[in-house]
């Protein structure tokens, strides 16, 4: 499998790599297409329905996804022919943190209000700056939220209260 | 971190939030009603006309209870999703819904909903009235109502007729003057009133219903024809255009509406405050004027009135649905 | 009256110092809405809307189209510095946009967007004022069957959008055409593909697509490096404002051609200003006698879909000004303003408001010129807020993404699918997998779709309507044409390369 760096400052916790006996950067897009390839053909035969006259409802969808399977298993029997590059990819932590805080500010908004949806995706997100202490980041993650209330609570009015519950707006 | 807090605080603080909980039930709390900003939840997408109405009516309704008037839009699920979310809301009276035609019609077409308007919904009061006028192709060679029978029974299913989409006003309406006269047509859905206006214009189908208000300018520029409108009487904008009763069509009284409704179990006095506060803003002359010249009328009464006109419009739509054959999903 | 006659008239209209304001205010508030990911010129005229009813009508419409296209310029400018699409018909120009950024060239890429803004809000103001009815009537030609194959156009001509693997972007296409279908069939009203959500009910919602594809995989990539969080990659040197000669002369033909193309697109009601920027750029690339420089930071990569989505943007008033039919939907909010103001924009109002008309006409020239002056030094402005060391700037993008994205509909959804489609585009573009063709894939998806199942409704199936209708006709030849051209340059390579072995 390609490289996983975990920890940028610690390099020396890089795991080994095995020997490549394929091509991930065909692998990856191989599988993947095949998957939402499946999911949509599957969808379109049993969820949906292929029935209907010509103008029919899935029929589309499901000539396409039928391509795109073609296409990935293609790329999957290349990604077997050929020997590739490892691939290095961010880490786990900061990936995660980058791809929850949006959720987390989503998910809080209404329940909590918009400023701890916000201070609490902010915190999320920092959590994908390793090399930061956090002293030094409190400031400026008070200012962004300062700058996120004045833009979109004031600037736009976002009909979200500033902290649910109370009568601020 | 509690060192500037002494006892004494804590229990005054502890008292004020018991204090303000307790007089958060709806129970008791008319007479203040409201003391904190209402949010209005429209399920509609922000800037359209069914949006722009309801913001309208908010900032009148600001005025006259002296509070803050939220609009929160929440589109989807054509109006499912704000409507849901509203009938989950407490009955407070501070979060209220936009009810509309949409409403009601979702009763019969849409099975699978989270609530049931008749049970889940209080209505409040209705706001706001907008005919639909019925267009037509200048070279359809159809310059009336009886002309349109008389095409449609001489090819059935061959008219073509626009929509904003199954389930809209739009093809209702067609549908029920389809079985109040006994023809049939075919039926062309598009994504909203305006492109169906327009395949109108162009002559992809013949006809369409429409907000009567959005198309006047095309109706002025000669693009198409208005050969009836919908309401039992006249319109001020089409003067000149009958209706489809007087076209012969008798029992063909039809409009589209909006209203404030509010989530089951609200308290009767608040509710009767709401209601008085709206036909307030619905007297305003200003506000007729600026109603009437986008195709609208106001559309005031009492919050009985408003159940018994919402009861039947939910079944005189489910009966056509029903024998349409459509929604149910 | 002549045209001078009628600019002149305009003008005096324009510059009272109300009128003036207003229309500095438009641009300004859409310049600024145009940089905020997510939140888009929609909701700022809806919400501004109320503040109309105690302006003239005139006034009103000014300022309303200032942050119009204002925002096209907004957005242009965080698509070429922080590859995050203000808008999304600026995220095309993300795509050498931001190389000739990470180059050293944002202050040219910046001056090519803002230039041919201008010079194609010029010519598409000019072509207002003379030919306003024989435009807009033009939006009334197209039908179902027409828009298909104009699609269908987009289409294959999107298929040029890929360097590198065709299959690759082939199927990057068709992963971007099925979650375009995904949504509430409107012919049988059936959900589809939405799993039960009714949050899904109506699609997937386009904006969180783009900035998740093009703008958080950008944040990721920074954060490889090492070191990641207090410098990373982004694009420091602004250099210099101007573009060089060379570039200059690039762009040139570019944004000649996109203006033509966006002028067009923006009239018809089912188009638009992204795929008006989409098609040019496609074009560009096809007509480039070097076609591997873009996605490199070719600067007729950003002239042209830049110059596009203005034009896009100046036209789509024609429909509204000139038959009163809204093409978009920011026109029918424009039109619900005027309406309540008892003020109804159509083929009368040419000649019964030439007032309201011409200077409508002028503010836009006006406007492009504010528009101008205020992006051109501001670039300055940007280049002190790129120092911002990067540990402080990730996390204000990110939360303004995420704002953006959820403010537009409160969806949850739309979060989930910009984080999906960030996750997506970070591996995928890893494996050298290019995001721009899923983009185009899933605008015209669903169009295409509709289109299509329409066209057919309207022939009772007969599936001969799509030649029997001149527009749609035309167009199909030219998409088989296309076809041609793609595909034998394709066969000719691999027959090249067999050989080789």
């Amino acid at each position: 499998m390609s490289e996983i760096i975990i920890d940028r400052a610690h390099s020396d916790m890089m795991r080994s790599v095995a020997v490549q006996r394929f091509d991930v950067k065909e692998l990856i897009p191989a599988l993947f297409f095949l998957a939402v390839g499946l999911f949509f053909l599957l969808n379109s035969i049993f969820v949906v329905g292929l029935d209907e006259s010509a103008a029919g409802s899935a029929i589309f969808a499901a000539v396409v996804s039928v391509l795109l399977i073609g296409i990935a298993v293609s790329l999957l029997i290349k990604s077997f022919l050929t020997r590739g590059e490892r691939l290095t990819f961010v880490g786990l932590r900061p990936l995660a943190a980058i791809l929850a805080a949006p959720v987390v500010f989503g998910l809080t908004v209404r329940p909590l209000g918009f400023l701890p949806a916000i201070v609490m995706s902010l915190i999320c997100a920092s959590f994908a700056d390793s090399t930061t202490p956090i002293g030094r980041r409190a400031i400026p993650l008070l200012l962004i939220t300062v700058l996120c209330i004045a833009v979109f609570h004031y600037g736009l009015r976002l009909p979200f209260a500033l902290i649910a519950g109370l009568n601020l707006h | 971190m509690f060192k500037g807090i002494n006892r004494r605080q804590v229990l005054a603080i502890a008292t004020g939030l018991a204090t303000s909980l307790l007089l958060g039930q709806p129970a008791l709390a008319a007479d203040d009603y409201p003391n904190k900003p209402i949010t209005l939840i429209v399920p509609f997408a922000p800037g359209g006309g069914a949006s722009q109405g309801a913001q309208v009516i908010a900032n009148g309704l600001e005025k006259i209870l002296g509070q803050t008037v939220i609009v929160d839009n929440r589109p989807g699920g054509a109006t499912v999703v704000g409507t849901a979310a509203a009938a989950r809301a407490a009955p407070d009276g501070y979060t209220l819904l936009l009810g509309s035609s949409a409403t009601s019609v979702n009763e019969g077409l849409i099975a699978r909903k989270p609530y049931n308007a008749l049970t889940d919904l209080t209505p409040i009061a209705t706001t706001v009235d907008a005919p639909y006028v019925l267009l037509a192709n200048n070279n359809a060679g159809i310059n009336n109502v009886q002309e349109l029978i008389a095409k449609a029974k001489a090819q059935p299913n061959t008219l073509r007729y626009g929509s904003a989409g199954i389930g809209s006003s739009h093809q209702l309406f067609m549908l029920y003057l389809m079985s109040l006269t006994g023809t049939q047509m075919r039926h062309i859905p598009y994504e909203g009133g305006n492109p169906a206006a327009t395949a109108v214009a162009s002559g992809e189908v013949a006809i369409t219903f429409a907000d009567a208000g959005a198309v006047q300018e095309m109706v002025k520029g000669g693009l198409l024809k208005a050969i009836a409108v919908s309401p039992g009487k006249r319109m001020e904008i089409f003067p000149e255009v009958p209706t489809i009763q007087e076209s012969g069509v008798p029992g063909f009284d039809l409009t589209t509406w909006q209203a404030i409704m509010g989530p089951a179990g609200m308290n009767p006095a608040v509710v009767k405050k709401l209601n008085e506060a709206v036909n307030k803003v619905l007297a305003d002359p200003e506000l007729q004027k600026s109603l009437a010249r986008t195709g609208k009328a106001a559309m005031s009464g009492t919050t009985d009135e408003f159940k018994a006109y919402f009861a039947a419009d939910v079944e005189r739509w489910k009966k056509v649905i029903a024998a349409a054959g459509i929604g149910g999903k | 009256m002549t045209l001078i006659e009628n600019l002149v008239f305009g003008f005096s209209i324009v510059v009272e110092p109300t009128n003036l304001f207003f229309c500095f205010a438009g641009v300004f508030l859409g310049t600024l809405v145009g940089v905020l990911p997510g939140v888009g010129p929609t909701a700022t005229i809806a919400m501004l809307i109320p503040i109309t009813f105690a302006m003239t009508p005139t006034a009103a419409v000014i300022m309303l189209a200032g942050i119009y296209y204002g925002s096209q310029y907004g957005g242009s400018t965080t698509a070429i510095l922080l590859n995050v699409p203000g808008e999304s018909s600026n995220a095309i120009t993300a795509m050498d946009g931001y190389k000739m950024a990470l180059q050293g060239r944002a202050g040219a890429a910046l001056a090519i967007a803002a230039l041919g803004s201008f010079f194609a809000g010029t010519v598409c103001t000019l072509a207002i004022a003379l030919f306003a009815v024989p435009l807009g009537s033009i939006a009334l030609k197209f039908n179902s069957a027409d828009y298909f194959s104009l699609m269908l156009v987009g289409l294959i001509g999107a298929v040029a959008l890929a360097h590198g693997s065709i299959l690759k972007s082939l199927a990057m296409i068709m992963v971007g055409l099925l979650f375009g279908l995904v949504g509430t069939d409107i012919y049988t009203a059936v959900p589809r593909f939405t799993l039960g959500f009714v949050e899904l009910a109506d699609g997937i919602n386009f904006v969180p697509i783009a900035i998740g594809l093009f703008g958080l995989p950008e944040i990721l990539r920074n954060l490889e490096k090492a070191d990641s969080a207090a410098n990373a990659g982004i694009a420091r040197s602004v250099g210099r404002l101007w573009p060089i000669k060379d570039e200059f002369r690039a762009s040139t033909p570019a944004t000649l051609r996109g203006t033509l193309l966006g002028g067009i697109l923006g009239i018809l009601p089912g188009a638009g200003a992204t795929i008006a920027s989409f098609m040019a750029y496609t074009l560009e690339k096809r007509v480039s006698r070097h076609p591997e420089r873009f996605g490199n930071g070719a600067p007729e990569g950003v002239a042209a879909p830049e110059s596009a989505n203005n034009a896009a943007a100046q036209t789509a008033f024609i429909p509204m000004l000139a038959l009163g039919i809204p093409s978009t939907p920011n026109m029918a909010v424009i039109i619900g303003a005027l309406l309540v103001q008892g003020f109804a924009p159509g083929p009368t109002v040419i000649t019964a408001h030439p007032d309201f008309f011409w200077a409508v006409i002028v503010s836009m020239r006006i406007g492009n010129a504010f528009l101008l002056i205020l992006n051109l030094p501001l670039v300055g402005l940007w280049v002190q807020l790129l120092r911002i060391p990067y540990s402080i700037l990730f996390p204000a993008v990110l939360i303004f993404c995420a704002v953006g994205t959820y403010a537009v509909d409160s969806n949850i959804f739309d979060v989930y699918a910009l984080v999906a489609s960030a996750l997506i585009g970070y591996v995928l573009g890893k494996c050298n997998c290019e995001p721009a063709p899923l983009v185009l894939g899933f605008v015209l998806g669903a169009m295409i779709d509709k289109h299509f199942r329409r066209a057919l409704l309207v022939s009772d199936g007969d599936p001969a309507i799509f030649i029997e209708r001149p527009i749609s006709a035309g167009l199909l030849a030219v998409a088989v044409l296309l076809l041609v051209i793609t595909v034998v340059p394709g066969l000719r390579r691999q027959r090249d390369r067999m050989v080789e072995e």
